[in-house]
Protein backbone atom coordinates (compact mmCIF):
# COMPACT_ATOMS: atom_id res chain seq x y z
CA UNK A 1 0.00 0.00 0.00
CA UNK A 2 1.45 3.37 -1.02
CA UNK A 3 1.14 6.09 1.61
CA UNK A 4 -0.42 9.45 0.68
CA UNK A 5 2.17 12.31 0.43
CA UNK A 6 1.18 13.98 3.72
CA UNK A 7 1.47 10.79 5.74
CA UNK A 8 4.70 9.86 3.95
CA UNK A 9 6.32 13.17 4.95
CA UNK A 10 5.20 12.79 8.54
CA UNK A 11 6.50 9.22 8.67
CA UNK A 12 9.76 10.32 7.05
CA UNK A 13 10.18 13.04 9.71
CA UNK A 14 9.71 10.42 12.44
CA UNK A 15 12.11 8.01 10.73
CA UNK A 16 14.79 10.67 10.32
CA UNK A 17 14.40 11.84 13.92
CA UNK A 18 14.79 8.39 15.47
CA UNK A 19 17.58 7.35 13.06
CA UNK A 20 19.68 10.46 13.65
CA UNK A 21 18.83 10.22 17.36
CA UNK A 22 20.25 6.68 17.37
CA UNK A 23 23.52 7.94 15.87
CA UNK A 24 23.66 10.74 18.45
CA UNK A 25 23.01 8.23 21.23
CA UNK A 26 25.87 6.02 20.03
CA UNK A 27 28.23 9.03 19.99
CA UNK A 28 27.23 9.84 23.59
CA UNK A 29 27.74 6.16 24.56
CA UNK A 30 31.14 6.17 22.88
CA UNK A 31 32.14 9.30 24.81
CA UNK A 32 31.30 7.50 28.07
CA UNK A 33 33.17 4.40 26.85
CA UNK A 34 36.28 6.50 26.26
CA UNK A 35 35.87 8.11 29.68
CA UNK A 36 35.69 4.62 31.26
CA UNK A 37 39.07 3.80 29.71
CA UNK A 38 40.88 7.09 30.24
CA UNK A 39 39.46 8.49 33.50
CA UNK A 40 42.03 8.46 36.31
CA UNK A 41 39.53 8.23 39.18
CA UNK A 42 37.13 5.47 40.25
CA UNK A 43 34.10 7.73 40.45
CA UNK A 44 34.26 8.73 36.79
CA UNK A 45 34.78 5.14 35.62
CA UNK A 46 31.84 3.98 37.74
CA UNK A 47 29.65 6.86 36.55
CA UNK A 48 30.62 6.16 32.93
CA UNK A 49 29.54 2.50 33.14
CA UNK A 50 26.27 3.41 34.88
CA UNK A 51 25.68 6.09 32.23
CA UNK A 52 26.38 3.61 29.42
CA UNK A 53 23.81 1.22 30.86
CA UNK A 54 21.24 4.02 31.15
CA UNK A 55 21.84 5.38 27.65
CA UNK A 56 21.79 1.87 26.24
CA UNK A 57 18.46 0.74 27.66
CA UNK A 58 16.58 4.03 27.73
CA UNK A 59 17.80 5.64 24.49
CA UNK A 60 19.70 3.29 22.17
CA UNK A 61 17.38 0.28 22.35
CA UNK A 62 14.10 2.23 21.84
CA UNK A 63 15.66 4.36 19.08
CA UNK A 64 17.09 1.29 17.32
CA UNK A 65 13.74 -0.51 17.35
CA UNK A 66 11.92 2.67 16.24
CA UNK A 67 14.44 3.32 13.42
CA UNK A 68 14.07 -0.24 12.13
CA UNK A 69 10.26 -0.24 12.29
CA UNK A 70 9.80 3.23 10.77
CA UNK A 71 12.27 2.34 8.00
CA UNK A 72 10.34 -0.85 7.32
CA UNK A 73 7.07 1.07 7.01
CA UNK A 74 8.73 3.74 4.83
CA UNK A 75 10.03 1.10 2.43
CA UNK A 76 6.78 -0.84 2.26
CA UNK A 77 4.64 2.32 2.11
CA UNK A 78 6.48 3.88 -0.82
CA UNK A 79 7.39 2.78 -4.34
CA UNK A 80 10.93 2.05 -3.18
CA UNK A 81 9.81 -1.27 -1.74
CA UNK A 82 11.86 -3.42 0.61
CA UNK A 83 13.66 -5.75 -1.79
CA UNK A 84 13.63 -3.78 -5.04
CA UNK A 85 16.71 -1.57 -4.65
CA UNK A 86 20.11 -2.65 -3.39
CA UNK A 87 20.54 0.44 -1.20
CA UNK A 88 17.24 -0.25 0.60
CA UNK A 89 18.06 -3.94 1.04
CA UNK A 90 21.57 -3.25 2.36
CA UNK A 91 20.22 -0.54 4.68
CA UNK A 92 17.64 -2.99 6.02
CA UNK A 93 20.22 -5.73 6.65
CA UNK A 94 22.71 -3.35 8.32
CA UNK A 95 20.04 -1.72 10.50
CA UNK A 96 18.72 -5.10 11.59
CA UNK A 97 22.26 -6.34 12.30
CA UNK A 98 23.07 -3.24 14.38
CA UNK A 99 19.81 -3.52 16.35
CA UNK A 100 20.26 -7.25 17.05
CA UNK A 101 23.90 -6.81 18.16
CA UNK A 102 22.78 -3.95 20.44
CA UNK A 103 20.03 -6.08 22.01
CA UNK A 104 22.42 -8.99 22.52
CA UNK A 105 25.15 -6.72 23.94
CA UNK A 106 23.08 -4.72 26.43
CA UNK A 107 22.76 -7.51 29.09
CA UNK A 108 26.58 -7.64 29.15
CA UNK A 109 26.69 -3.87 29.64
CA UNK A 110 24.25 -4.23 32.56
CA UNK A 111 26.47 -6.93 34.11
CA UNK A 112 29.54 -4.74 33.75
CA UNK A 113 27.71 -1.72 35.15
CA UNK A 114 26.81 -3.85 38.20
CA UNK A 115 30.45 -4.84 38.58
CA UNK A 116 31.44 -1.18 38.30
CA UNK A 117 28.95 -0.30 41.06
CA UNK A 118 30.52 -2.82 43.43
CA UNK A 119 34.19 -2.61 42.47
CA UNK A 120 36.92 -0.10 43.12
CA UNK A 121 40.59 0.41 42.53
CA UNK A 122 42.41 -2.04 40.28
CA UNK A 123 39.33 -4.23 39.69
CA UNK A 124 37.45 -1.21 38.37
CA UNK A 125 40.39 -0.18 36.25
CA UNK A 126 40.58 -3.63 34.66
CA UNK A 127 36.98 -3.31 33.45
CA UNK A 128 38.19 -0.99 30.73
CA UNK A 129 35.66 0.59 28.45
CA UNK A 130 33.30 -0.44 25.71
CA UNK A 131 34.71 0.95 22.48
CA UNK A 132 34.54 -1.89 19.95
CA UNK A 133 30.75 -2.31 19.80
CA UNK A 134 29.77 1.38 19.70
CA UNK A 135 32.67 2.15 17.35
CA UNK A 136 31.65 -0.51 14.83
CA UNK A 137 27.98 0.35 15.38
CA UNK A 138 28.65 3.99 14.57
CA UNK A 139 30.44 3.03 11.33
CA UNK A 140 27.51 0.79 10.32
CA UNK A 141 24.95 3.51 11.07
CA UNK A 142 26.94 6.09 9.11
CA UNK A 143 27.10 3.71 6.13
CA UNK A 144 23.31 3.34 6.32
CA UNK A 145 22.92 7.11 6.52
CA UNK A 146 25.13 7.66 3.45
CA UNK A 147 23.19 5.01 1.51
CA UNK A 148 19.91 6.71 2.45
CA UNK A 149 21.14 10.13 1.35
CA UNK A 150 22.84 9.12 -1.92
CA UNK A 151 20.46 6.29 -2.87
CA UNK A 152 22.93 4.69 -5.32
CA UNK A 153 21.31 3.21 -8.41
CA UNK A 154 20.82 -0.49 -8.81
CA UNK A 155 17.77 -2.70 -8.79
CA UNK A 156 17.71 -6.26 -7.55
CA UNK A 157 16.51 -9.06 -9.83
CA UNK A 158 13.25 -9.03 -7.88
CA UNK A 159 12.93 -5.26 -8.42
CA UNK A 160 13.61 -5.59 -12.14
CA UNK A 161 11.03 -8.35 -12.47
CA UNK A 162 8.44 -6.31 -10.57
CA UNK A 163 9.18 -3.31 -12.77
CA UNK A 164 8.67 -5.41 -15.90
CA UNK A 165 5.41 -6.80 -14.54
CA UNK A 166 4.14 -3.31 -13.73
CA UNK A 167 5.03 -2.12 -17.22
CA UNK A 168 3.27 -5.06 -18.79
CA UNK A 169 0.16 -4.53 -16.71
CA UNK A 170 0.08 -0.78 -17.47
CA UNK A 171 0.24 -1.40 -21.24
CA UNK A 172 -3.19 -1.19 -22.90
CA UNK B 1 13.05 7.94 0.67
CA UNK B 2 11.35 11.13 -0.36
CA UNK B 3 12.13 11.16 -4.05
CA UNK B 4 10.42 8.84 -6.43
CA UNK B 5 12.42 5.75 -7.26
CA UNK B 6 14.24 5.93 -10.52
CA UNK B 7 13.06 3.88 -13.43
CA UNK B 8 15.29 2.28 -15.98
CA UNK B 9 16.51 5.52 -17.54
CA UNK B 10 19.12 3.83 -19.72
CA UNK B 11 16.63 1.62 -21.52
CA UNK B 12 15.08 2.91 -24.72
CA UNK B 13 11.52 4.15 -24.25
CA UNK B 14 9.06 1.35 -24.76
CA UNK B 15 11.80 -1.25 -25.05
CA UNK B 16 11.80 -4.28 -22.80
CA UNK B 17 14.61 -3.65 -20.30
CA UNK B 18 17.25 -6.35 -20.14
CA UNK B 19 17.96 -7.80 -16.70
CA UNK B 20 21.06 -6.10 -15.40
CA UNK B 21 23.45 -7.72 -13.00
CA UNK B 22 24.62 -6.50 -9.64
CA UNK B 23 26.00 -2.93 -9.75
CA UNK B 24 29.70 -2.41 -9.23
CA UNK B 25 29.22 -0.51 -5.98
CA UNK B 26 27.33 -3.47 -4.46
CA UNK B 27 30.11 -5.87 -5.50
CA UNK B 28 32.71 -3.53 -3.97
CA UNK B 29 30.62 -3.22 -0.81
CA UNK B 30 30.31 -7.01 -0.42
CA UNK B 31 34.06 -7.41 -1.03
CA UNK B 32 34.89 -4.84 1.67
CA UNK B 33 32.55 -6.58 4.14
CA UNK B 34 34.12 -9.99 3.43
CA UNK B 35 37.64 -8.56 3.86
CA UNK B 36 36.68 -6.89 7.16
CA UNK B 37 35.03 -10.04 8.53
CA UNK B 38 38.03 -12.18 7.55
CA UNK B 39 40.38 -9.62 9.09
CA UNK B 40 38.38 -9.64 12.34
CA UNK B 41 38.43 -13.46 12.45
CA UNK B 42 42.16 -13.46 11.68
CA UNK B 43 42.95 -10.95 14.43
CA UNK B 44 40.88 -12.83 17.01
CA UNK B 45 42.52 -16.14 16.09
CA UNK B 46 46.01 -14.64 15.97
CA UNK B 47 45.79 -12.80 19.28
CA UNK B 48 43.35 -15.17 20.99
CA UNK B 49 40.83 -12.43 21.73
CA UNK B 50 37.61 -13.87 23.06
CA UNK B 51 34.39 -12.13 22.22
CA UNK B 52 31.83 -11.63 24.98
CA UNK B 53 31.75 -10.47 28.60
CA UNK B 54 35.14 -12.07 29.29
CA UNK B 55 36.65 -9.39 27.05
CA UNK B 56 36.15 -6.98 29.96
CA UNK B 57 36.56 -9.45 32.79
CA UNK B 58 39.14 -8.61 35.40
CA UNK B 59 41.70 -11.43 35.72
CA UNK B 60 40.96 -11.87 39.41
CA UNK B 61 37.75 -11.22 41.25
CA UNK B 62 38.13 -10.61 44.98
CA UNK B 63 36.96 -13.52 47.11
CA UNK B 64 36.21 -15.74 44.13
CA UNK B 65 33.14 -13.65 43.41
CA UNK B 66 31.94 -14.09 39.85
CA UNK B 67 29.61 -11.19 39.20
CA UNK B 68 29.40 -11.90 35.47
CA UNK B 69 27.40 -15.02 36.11
CA UNK B 70 24.70 -13.13 38.00
CA UNK B 71 23.10 -11.59 34.95
CA UNK B 72 22.34 -13.80 32.04
CA UNK B 73 21.07 -12.45 28.72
Amino acid sequence: MIMPPGLRKLWLAVHLTVSVGWIGGVVAYLALGIAAVTAPDDQTVRAAWIGMELIGWSALVPLAIAAFLTGLVMALGTKWGLFRHYWVLISLVLTLLAAVVLLLHMPTVSSLADVARESEGAALERLGGDLLHPGLGLVVLLVVQVLNVYKPAGMTRYGQRKQREERMSSKP
Amino acid sequence: MTEAPETDARAAPGAEPATRGMPRWVKAFILVVIVLVLAAIGVSLLFGIEHGPNLHRPPESPGGHTPFMEHGP
